[in-house]
């Protein structure tokens, strides 16, 4: 059973369609990176699941439970992108704060509160007014205040907006040592390299419909283009070949080139070869997935994406 | 549980972070330090009861809402006062005592025109003067001494003597303190002294109004409202709001406690402030007025009205500014009503208010918060805790004029509605909105 599901979800702010009838699913100990432009319905999206909006239509489930029920809230963590901490609090009595709201009991708290402050790295800042924190210390304690319940679920609302690139290391490992504990964690981000480096699964959101899904190797390897490295010289061949391929470049000790299917690719190989050049490397070409988001986000609905 | 604690816990701490609850704390404890600088000497029977008669010469007469005075040239005295009942620690005491009022054309005039106040008819003019009789003439004096609020009085009117009308007066006192406590009162440790024109009582009356209406009535409810306001509209700040809404906790429960929380902001500062001068002024004065310790409910009531109206505010705008301003406001509006309302029933003496004119100001009397009537309350409570039933009975009629009584019945049950009215559009509004 997935942990986080919608269908058809809808969400409409009077006159401006958040969503469109998007459906995902999350499977239990995955990480999930949403991504989108400004607008896209990220946020909104996150935010019926957490109950903070209300959907138009459609349906959403968390853990099992229809979005709404607080129940379904006790085994989840939230981290929202721009969140304000109350600054009469400091980071203990805020962790104390969030970690009752969470029905945490007053000993558990007692353990947890020094561990949490510890593992974001606020423990000089621990008894200090919130008022007096840099950009990156409150982004680090809205960190903990989402895990300081141990929770199952993780939304994570661009993570690591305002850390340096020290502070974003850390929480990328913190949320690989989450993943391997289990934990699941939707994670909403502009920072497509860190999306691509810890996510498992990516979804593109634009302008409130799904464009497109997938898991990160799948998506970011390039259909059918390849790059072919020899041991010989192959600019005289460069016209036949171009002859057999889609699309052909010169690169570095040899060449990349698009074609159409297994077979096309074998007949590049084999015609080179035949004239006594060898194969010496052969590797699919990858993308970022910056490009992959680029290359959907200009495509129009419906249009098919490599 | 636990959660809706935390929240309160949260207002704590919010509440102890802001200097305001400071400077509220600081003002109760002047304030209570005041009431602990003042002493009281003994002044004797003949002594109070000749300071008292100096002012029986003065009618006041009211038309609608205006009230003027007017001094007429006699002058009276007592003498051979004598205490005929009661003794040292009774509860109750008696004096019997010769009232004499020169000069007696004068005296009469000043009679007819307390006759004439009464009875709404104009004042006599002119050199020839009726004689009152001497039944109007014992009652006037009988209606001085209750207007310096000795009620139980008996007067019988002498042959004059001279140019002099005399009358045998007997007091008997509802309690001890109305007479026999007269005092001289000083403040600031001794700094400034002054003699009372009536009692203790009266003069404490006068204090714990002071300090229960207009200090924390007033100026300590404005302060509360102003910075109670913005305990909602923080909570619901973007990304504020985001980091509780996303727990397990249901909206109305959230808003119902830190409704609760704001509450508890003005609790502690008016149980210091009302409760320490009720000690200080109660030791000071070795009498114990649980009218004025219970107007500490009043003052609660009074915020609770106003804050539940404020935190509707709060969700509607989002806005600590808004959210003063609308309730100052309706602070305001439902005070003139009340005046308004008190007036035109005043003037139904002389003239008929138009009936929709009186059913639209019952109306809306009857829907806004009963703030005044409150107040109103909370002065007749501690009138009555000092002087019994009869006194405060005659306090709240020289305070209030022709004001409309005081319905406790209506005025708690419809302030209650009111609040479970603002609180529950509030939690309406707070749980379908979207954050």
């Amino acid at each position: 059973m997935p942990v986080i599901e919608t269908r058809g979800l809808v969400k409409h702010y009077r006159n401006v369609q958040a969503l469109k009838g998007v459906s995902v699913a999350v499977e239990a100990g995955e990480i999930y990176g949403l991504l989108g432009r400004n607008g896209a319905g990220k946020t909104t999206m996150v935010k019926i699941l957490l109950g903070i909006a209300h959907r138009t239509a459609g349906e959403a489930f968390l853990l099992g439970r229809p979005v709404g029920d607080p129940a379904a809230r006790a085994r989840v963590g939230f981290l929202p992108e721009d969140h304000r901490f109350p600054d009469y609090h400091t980071a203990e009595s805020a962790l104390d704060f969030y970690a009752s709201l969470s029905g945490m009991s007053r000993r558990d708290r007692r353990a947890r509160i020094p561990e949490m402050i510890e593992r974001v790295g606020l423990k000089e800042a621990a008894r200090r007014k919130i008022r007096t924190y840099s950009k990156g210390m409150k982004q680090r304690l809205g960190l903990g205040q989402a895990m300081i319940h141990d929770p199952d679920v993780l939304f994570l609302d661009e993570p690591t907006d305002g850390v340096d690139p020290v502070g974003r290391k850390q929480i990328r490992d913190v949320l690989v040592d989450l993943k391997s504990r289990g934990k699941t964690i939707f994670l909403n981000s502009h920072l497509l390299s860190e999306v691509e480096l810890v996510s498992d699964r990516v979804a593109i959101l634009e302008l409130g419909l799904l464009r497109r899904e997938g898991d990160v190797p799948s998506m970011t390897t390039a259909k059918d283009v390849y790059e072919l490295r020899f041991d010989g010289r192959i600019d005289p061949l460069l016209p036949e070949i171009q002859k057999r391929v889609r699309g052909l470049r010169r690169i570095d000790q040899g060449i990349e080139v698009d074609v159409d299917g297994r077979d096309a690719l074998n007949g590049v190989i084999d015609f080179v070869r035949d004239r006594g050049i060898g194969l010496v490397g052969l590797t699919p070409k990858k993308q970022t997935l910056e490009d992959v988001f680029l290359q959907t986000i200009d495509s129009p609905p419906g249009a098919p994406t490599s | 549980m636990r959660r809706y604690a935390a929240v309160l816990k949260d207002s704590l701490v919010e509440t102890l972070d802001r200097k305001s609850l400071t400077f509220l704390l600081a003002v109760s404890a002047f304030i209570i330090l005041l009431c602990a600088s003042v002493g009281y000497r003994e002044l004797d029977a003949e002594g109070t009861l000749r300071h008292l008669v100096r002012h029986f010469n003065t009618v006041a007469t009211f038309r609608g809402m205006n009230a003027r005075a007017t001094r007429f040239d006699v002058h009276f005295d007592v003498s051979d006062v004598r205490e005929v009942v009661g003794g040292e620690g009774d509860s109750s005491v008696e004096y019997e005592c010769t009232l004499t009022a020169a000069p007696v054309k004068e005296f009469h005039r000043c009679v007819l025109a307390w006759q004439a106040a009464k009875s709404e008819e104009s004042r006599v003019e002119g050199d020839s003067v009726p004689e009152p009789g001497p039944e109007a003439e014992e009652s006037f004096v009988q209606a001085k001494f209750r207007e310096r609020f000795i009620p139980r009085v008996t007067v019988r009117g002498k042959s004059a003597e001279g140019d002099a009308r005399a009358f045998d007066v007997r007091i008997r006192t509802s309690r001890r303190a109305v007479l026999e406590g007269s005092h001289e009162i000083s403040v600031l440790f001794g700094a400034w002294s002054t003699r009372l024109p009536t009692s203790v009582a009266v003069f404490l009356i006068g204090v714990e109004v002071l300090v229960a209406e207009y200090i924390a009535g007033i100026f300590g409810l404005l302060i509360a409202i102003v910075f109670t306001a913005g305990f909602v509209p923080a909570m619901l700040q973007k990304g504020t709001l985001d980091l509780v809404l996303a727990r397990p906790i249901r909206r109305p429960g959230l808003l119902l406690t830190k409704y609760v929380g704001g509450f508890l902001y003005i609790v502690f500062p008016a149980v210091l402030l009302i409760g320490g001068c009720w000690l200080i002024l109660s030791w000071r004065a070795d009498f114990f007025n649980f009218g004025f310790l219970a107007s500490i409910g009043l003052l609660l009531a009074t915020f609770a009205l106003l804050h539940s109206f404020s935190v509707l505010c709060g969700v509607l705008f989002r806005s600590s500014i808004a959210s003063i301003m609308m309730t100052v406001g309706l602070w305001g509006v439902s005070w003139l009503v009340g005046v308004v309302r008190d007036g035109v029933h005043a003037f139904q003496v002389d003239w008929a208010a138009p009936g929709a004119l009186v059913k639209a100001l019952d109306a809306l009397h009857l829907i806004l918060p009963k703030t005044r009537d409150l107040g109103r309350a909370a002065v007749e409570l501690i009138a009555r805790g000092n002087l019994g039933a009869e006194a405060s009975t005659m306090m709240a009629q020289q305070a209030g004029a022709e004001a409309l009584p005081v319905q406790w019945g209506s005025c708690i049950a419809s302030s209650a509605l009111f609040v479970a009215v603002m609180l529950t559009a509030a939690c309406w509004v707070f749980s379908r909105r979207d954050y």
